[in-house]
């Protein structure tokens, strides 16, 4: 068997972790909207959909720590291991974002379910063609499950006080990014960017932070020990 | 017989604490190794080393020829079961061996099952509710139905009782019967496994203090009880690792191995003797080691 | 000798007397067959290179030998030379210590053979 494919394997023994928390998560929110959504005259627009990104930032901390011992300590190389989780992102980011497309087809066919409840075919979210849409699903996904994972990498490889360490340095920068952002201005120059700009530009521009992030991973992974 | 292993001057430091100091040793094909020492000694450190979980600061190791780290010709061929493995939350028995299964080439999955039967392990229950018996007994099936040529058991017994780790001793032997492979034994339990063993290593503060074949070990001490000036006089000379006085009467435990002459000797003075076990053996010769004593290489 | 193996003895050692005195016994004629050093290992829980450690030691005196893919096997004057060592063993271990303890204790000659006479009817 391939050494990639059986990480993939390993992973998929994980049905809840992978499958069927998130399908949960955005259920119970779809859910409970459309049922509140029912009692409403006026049209009802949630974020709901938003739950499965940061989910899957959750799915990118978590599963280094979950899988990484096991692997190794079966014998796995760190790269294959490396391979077979990036692929294992990869595929279930294009599943998502087909489906996240199909049920924004099916929200519109259905006219918004009926009852004016907007959750899977937002404005702004799922405007431009097909392609386009699963394509800024896809790489959001991307670039959320590979920060997570470079969260999770930077902890195998170094430890709990780098992550500490990177938080503070994270909140430093924020605040003075955010000083400087009111100081000069330049808030509305950015909201305007956001306005000015698909959301597919806007996906595409975390492209190369992804890589950035996902290379880093492995780069840590490789000389991580359990 | 083929060198599988091979360890040259390999050291691993940790910040101010070296856990393993320029330790060399080689590993042949088809033998029973014991890795004995007590705890903190520095055995988990160098099996990692050799499976490449751990890195060396110094030194070289080969597996099969070659550097085992990112290397998956040769990782594949090595099974090591510690005492310390985690496992996925979610994960139940079954996923457990079945993932096993997928990452060695010669598993055998009715003989896997067999013995979770034999070990009483409900095939659905999660592996973060087992006892740790039960945790330890997955290990156990793991490394002995993985039949890698080298398979490494770092103290795969915890929580198990006595009849349980009696299972795993006969199930080991009559598996590496059947089918020979180079298996390496971590314990600190020695009385129990010192029959099965082929050749011993005895690691030290971070060093090898002895690599002997377990036969000749054996041999190599003996106790000698008597009035005390009697033994005295019978023990110049030799290398007393050990004397255990009691009155008027004294054990000595000495390193060596009893010859005719001295057997003939000792009868005269009236003296007695005892075997030594291998535990004891190793028992005085580290714990001479700890407390700085001028105690030879055997 | 017993069935079980003790600490007190080197085990190779232990596996070739339990083999010699099978011999003598007629347990094991010769030209039989003796256990393969897998099954002295399984049956007495040790190290199969400990078992085939004592069993060669015995095909180094002669008494066993090897038949190619099929096993070891008793050699025919092998009882005899096994009685001869024994033989002689017995000399060294008993008599000799004997009446030595004899001598230390002031037995005469005729006193000595009249114990053993003793202890043979007995």
């Amino acid at each position: 068997m391939n050494r990639t494919t059986r990480i993939m394997q390993m992973h998929l023994r994980d049905k809840w972790s992978w499958f069927l928390i998130p399908s949960m998560i955005v259920g119970i929110s779809f859910s409970i909207n459309l049922l509140i959504s029912l009692f409403m005259t006026e049209p009802l627009y949630t974020g709901g959909i938003a739950s499965v990104f940061v989910y899957i930032f959750v799915i990118g901390i978590l599963v280094v720590p979950q899988t990484f011992p096991l692997a190794i300590g079966l014998g796995t190389t760190r790269g294959d291991y490396y391979r077979g989780t990036a692929l294992t992102g990869l595929a279930f980011g294009a599943m998502t974002a087909i489906v996240l497309l199909a049920l924004g087809w099916l929200e519109r066919l259905t006219d918004a379910w009926g009852t004016d409840f907007h959750f899977f075919a937002l404005p702004y979210v799922a405007e431009g063609n097909a392609l386009a849409v699963v394509a800024q699903y896809f790489l959001i996904y991307m670039f959320l499950f590979f920060w997570g994972m470079f969260i999770a990498s930077t902890f195998r490889r170094f430890g709990v006080k780098s992550l500490l360490y990177s938080l503070l340095i994270a909140i430093v920068v924020g605040t003075v990014a955010g000083f400087l952002a009111l100081r000069f201005a330049w808030w509305e120059a950015i909201f305007e960017w956001f306005a000015t700009h698909s959301l597919l530009v806007v996906s595409l521009w975390t492209l190369p932070l992804t890589l950035v992030l996902a290379i880093a991973a492995y780069g840590m992974l490789r000389k991580s020990v359990v | 017989m083929r060198t599988i292993v091979e360890v040259r001057e390999v050291s691993k430091r940790y910040k101010d604490n070296m856990a393993v100091d320029r330790v060399s040793f080689t590993l042949e094909e088809g033998k029973i190794y014991g890795m004995l020492g007590r705890n903190g000694a520095g055995k988990t450190t160098i099996m990692q080393l050799l499976t490449a979980q751990a890195i060396p600061s110094d030194g070289e190791i080969r597996l099969f020829g070659e550097a085992p780290y990112e290397n998956a010709r040769v990782l594949g061929q090595v099974c090591f079961i510690k005492e310390s493995q985690k496992y996925p939350d979610n994960f139940k028995v079954a996923d457990a061996l079945a993932v096993a299964a997928m990452f060695f080439p010669n598993w055998d999955a009715s003989y896997a099952e067999a013995l979770r039967q034999q070990y009483n392990l409900p095939e659905r229950r999660q592996i973060k509710k087992l006892s740790r018996g039960m945790l330890s007994a997955v290990g156990i099936i793991i490394g002995l139905a993985s039949r890698a040529p080298l398979t490494i058991f770092d103290e795969p017994y915890l929580g198990l009782d006595a009849v349980a780790r009696r299972m795993f001793y006969d199930q080991l032997m009559a598996d590496y019967i059947e089918h020979p492979r180079t298996v390496v034994l971590s314990t600190h339990l020695i009385d129990e496994v010192s029959r099965l063993l082929e050749h011993v290593l005895v690691i030290d503060r971070g060093r090898i203090l002895i690599n002997e074949e377990a036969e000749s070990l054996r041999q190599q001490a003996f106790a000698v009880a008597g009035p005390m000036n009697k033994v005295e006089t019978f023990a110049q000379g030799m290398k007393v690792i050990q004397r255990d006085p009691l009155g008027a009467l004294l054990t000595a435990t000495v390193l060596g191995s009893l010859g005719p002459e001295q057997r003939h000797r000792a009868e005269e003075l009236g003296l007695e003797f005892a075997p030594v076990s291998l535990q004891e053996l190793i028992v005085q010769l580290t714990k001479n080691q700890s407390e700085g004593k001028a105690a030879e290489r055997v | 000798m017993s069935f079980l193996i003790d600490d007190d003895r080197p085990i190779f050692a232990q596996i070739a007397a339990r083999i010699e005195n099978d011999i003598l016994e007629g347990i094991l004629p010769e030209e039989s067959q003796v256990p393969s050093t897998n099954q002295f290992a399984a049956y007495y829980k040790i190290n199969p290179a400990t078992a085939a450690k004592g069993v060669n030691l015995l095909v180094d005196q002669g008494i066993l030998y090897k038949k190619r893919g099929i096993g070891m096997f008793v050699a025919s004057g092998a009882r005899a030379v096994l009685m001869e060592t024994r033989k002689q063993q017995f000399y060294e271990q008993y008599v000799v210590t004997m009446v030595q303890e004899a001598k230390k204790l002031g037995i005469t000659f005729p006193q000595l053979t009249e114990m053993i006479e003793k202890g043979a009817t007995e």
